[in-house]
């Protein structure tokens, strides 16, 4: 039966194709949208397509080197999940990344706190030598660290041979693995965050921290109590990234295991990206590395969803 | 007995002295030591093993172990070490250096192509669509690059991209982040009463890009390049996944085929090259490769801090 609202819901689909109704915006292509077509294009080749690839992929078996989309089931999953190396390279990156992050955390806001006690010359020049560091990449830095830890080499060799330790197997070993990969982390990312953080307590306003004086505050109370809040916003996006980076590590644990050879205290499959990368690579099991780039995707899309809606950091820009 | 007497002048003048000095910094001096000798231990600690790298270059493998840490060895030694990185693969590290620079230019150009343009629109024009792009831009951005790489390295398997050059280049295209900082950066710099002038004026969306837009980017595109220019560079985990063919390999890629090679971080049983004057390729030739991966990236870095700031304070109202 047509009603008469149905005419006129009729009457509204057909405005709304010629563009008529108020209140909608009309369809019309507008010249602009040309602005974004080749990051549109990019995006959903190479940031959501990778996500969609791994998704099929997941679901899918191979045969004569060909893949059979959706064949597989939950194969794939079963397989990885039952894997003793995907466990430990698991247990491995989340022990890894509470321990970076703790002690990140701590560093950064810690040290830029440190240096924000005065505004002097020695601060900004800390600062700028602070986020040296980060300049190197992971290769660089996985050569670099291993020269640190071998004592006949090592500028602080003196310290490790008073120790007791005359070359690099005395002590470096798989069971302190994580504690050593979590002291190059914070030598390669904490740099970076102290100079953040320190550009932000630069801004805290000279009337604020007067009047908390005035009150009665010492140079470390001003430093927890004034300068921390100004930079809350920013340590809770760095602890997200951090996690997520810590969570993703290959570069450097790669290395160290390449240099190292026979000897290293890594082992090749160490962190989930290492053992992806064997499945891809050494295995030709596009299924398995597709579940393990899954699961990385969820516990970095989480993080991303937890600091959008806890932070409300950019809510403003969206509202606009 | 002689006594000297107090000099209260001189007194009066040490307390007036600490008390401005006091006044000055804000803490008293004790708080000021403690503060200097922790930035005097992060010092050493971020510093010395940079120093250590760079003098590593000019030592041999016995002046490594003999020489104070620190100690510089021969200049000339530098010049030396280049010549047996050389007698590797037939000088193969030059195509890594060249590949590097290769790679991240045109990568850095296809990311500025794409980014500019997308994050003025996001901020500037209102089309159909346009939260949901920035929702999906700020979702995308928060997730690692690395965290795509395995199940990209299968969709460019099926693109016929791996072991090309354009496995390294043409994802990075992609470049939320950058398009996310170039809305920002319109949204702070760009007044809307410019805007609604220009509209008034006639201008389209496409003029206001052209006339207006791009040439206020100057200051963003510095920020962007030096952000993407580390990224792009530092980038090992996709460099070493999708290209196996050793000389197209990048340069932090290649340290690893160098390394793996040669035995020379810990020497093994056959060294990789033997030269006529009987050396083998040992840690100085290693820290010369770590020296030239990390030089270009500790240049941006050095000069970035002024280009950041003058990104983020430069608007169009100030200009």
């Amino acid at each position: 039966m047509t009603t008469s609202a149905n005419v006129v819901r009729k009457g509204n689909i057909l405005e709304r194709f010629r563009g008529g109704t108020k209140g909608r915006r009309p369809f019309r292509f507008n010249l602009a949208t040309m602005l974004v077509i080749p990051y549109v294009i990019a995006v959903t080749l190479f940031s959501f397509g990778p996500f969609v690839v791994a998704l099929v992929f997941s679901f899918s078996g191979f045969s004569a080197g060909k893949p059979e989309l959706f064949q597989a089931g939950f194969k794939n999953y079963i397989d990885v999940f039952s894997d003793p190396q995907f466990r430990e390279a698991y247990w491995n990156v989340i022990r890894f990344s509470v321990m970076a992050t703790i002690s990140g955390f701590i560093g950064s806001v810690g040290i830029a706190l440190v240096l924000s006690l005065t505004r002097d010359r020695i601060g900004t020049l800390a600062r700028s030598i602070f986020f040296l560091p980060g300049s190197i990449n992971g290769a660089a830095l996985a050569l670099i660290f291993i020269f640190m830890l071998e004592p006949t080499v090592s500028p602080f060799g003196f310290i490790l041979r008073a120790l007791g330790w005359e070359k690099i197997s005395d002590y470096v070993k798989s069971s302190n693995a994580i504690l050593l990969m979590t002291v190059l982390r914070f030598y390669l990312t904490t740099g970076g965050w102290i100079a953040i953080f320190y550009s932000a307590l630069e801004s805290v306003p000279i009337e604020l921290v007067e009047a908390a004086k005035i009150d009665g505050c010492g140079p470390w109370q001003l430093s927890w109590h004034i300068r921390r809040p100004v930079i809350m916003g920013f340590v809770w996006f760095m602890v997200i990234q951090l996690i997520a980076q810590n969570m993703m590590i290959f570069g450097e644990p790669y290395i160290i295991n390449t240099a190292l050879g026979g000897t290293s205290f890594i082992s090749p499959y160490w962190s989930p990206n290492m053992l992806g990368s064997f499945y891809t690579l050494r295995l030709g099991n596009f299924g398995m590395s597709a579940v393990v780039a899954l699961s990385q995707v969820l516990i970095t899309i989480s993080s991303s969803i937890f600091i959008v809606t806890k932070t409300g950091a950019f809510t403003t820009q969206l509202t606009d | 007995m002689e006594r000297t007497l107090p000099n209260p002048q001189g007194r009066r003048g040490f307390s007036a002295w600490l008390k401005h000095w006091m006044f000055r910094t804000g803490i008293d001096p004790f708080t000021y030591l403690i503060r200097l000798a922790i930035i005097l231990i992060m010092v050493i600690f971020f510093v010395v093993p940079l120093i250590w790298l760079f003098t590593a270059t000019t030592k041999t493998n016995d002046q490594l172990i003999h020489l104070p840490p620190l100690a510089i060895g021969s200049l000339s030694y530098i010049k030396k070490a280049w010549d047996y990185i050389m007698m590797f693969y037939y000088g193969v590290a030059v195509h890594w250096v060249f590949n590097s620079f290769y790679y991240v230019i045109i990568g850095l150009m296809l990311s500025m192509f794409t980014a500019v343009p997308a994050g003025f629109a996001l901020a500037v024009i209102n089309f159909r669509g346009r939260k949901w792009l920035l929702w999906l831009t700020l979702l995308v951005m928060l997730v690692p690059g690395d965290a795509l790489v395995l199940p990209m390295y299968i969709e460019l398997f099926y693109m016929k991209m791996i072991d090309t050059q354009w496995a390294l280049i043409i994802p990075a295209a992609s470049y939320p982040i950058g398009v996310y900082l170039v809305f920002q950066y319109y949204k702070s710099a760009l007044p809307a009463d410019v805007v609604a002038a220009a509209r008034v004026d006639g201008c389209s969306d496409l003029q206001l890009f052209w006339y207006i837009g791009l040439p206020l980017a100057r200051n963003i595109i510095g920020v962007l390049a030096f952000t993407n220019f580390a990224n792009l560079w530092s980038n090992f985990f996709a460099a070493n996944l999708f290209i196996d063919n050793t000389y197209l390999k990048t340069l932090p890629a290649g340290i690893s085929v160098f390394i793996s090679n040669c035995s020379a971080i810990i020497p093994g049983p056959i060294p990789c090259i033997h030269s006529p004057d009987g050396h083998y390729i040992g840690r100085a030739e290693v820290a010369l490769l770590g020296v030239i991966s990390t030089l270009p990236v500790l240049i941006v870095f050095a000069l970035a801090q002024r280009i950041v700031i003058r990104g983020t304070t430069a608007g169009a109202i100030k200009e």
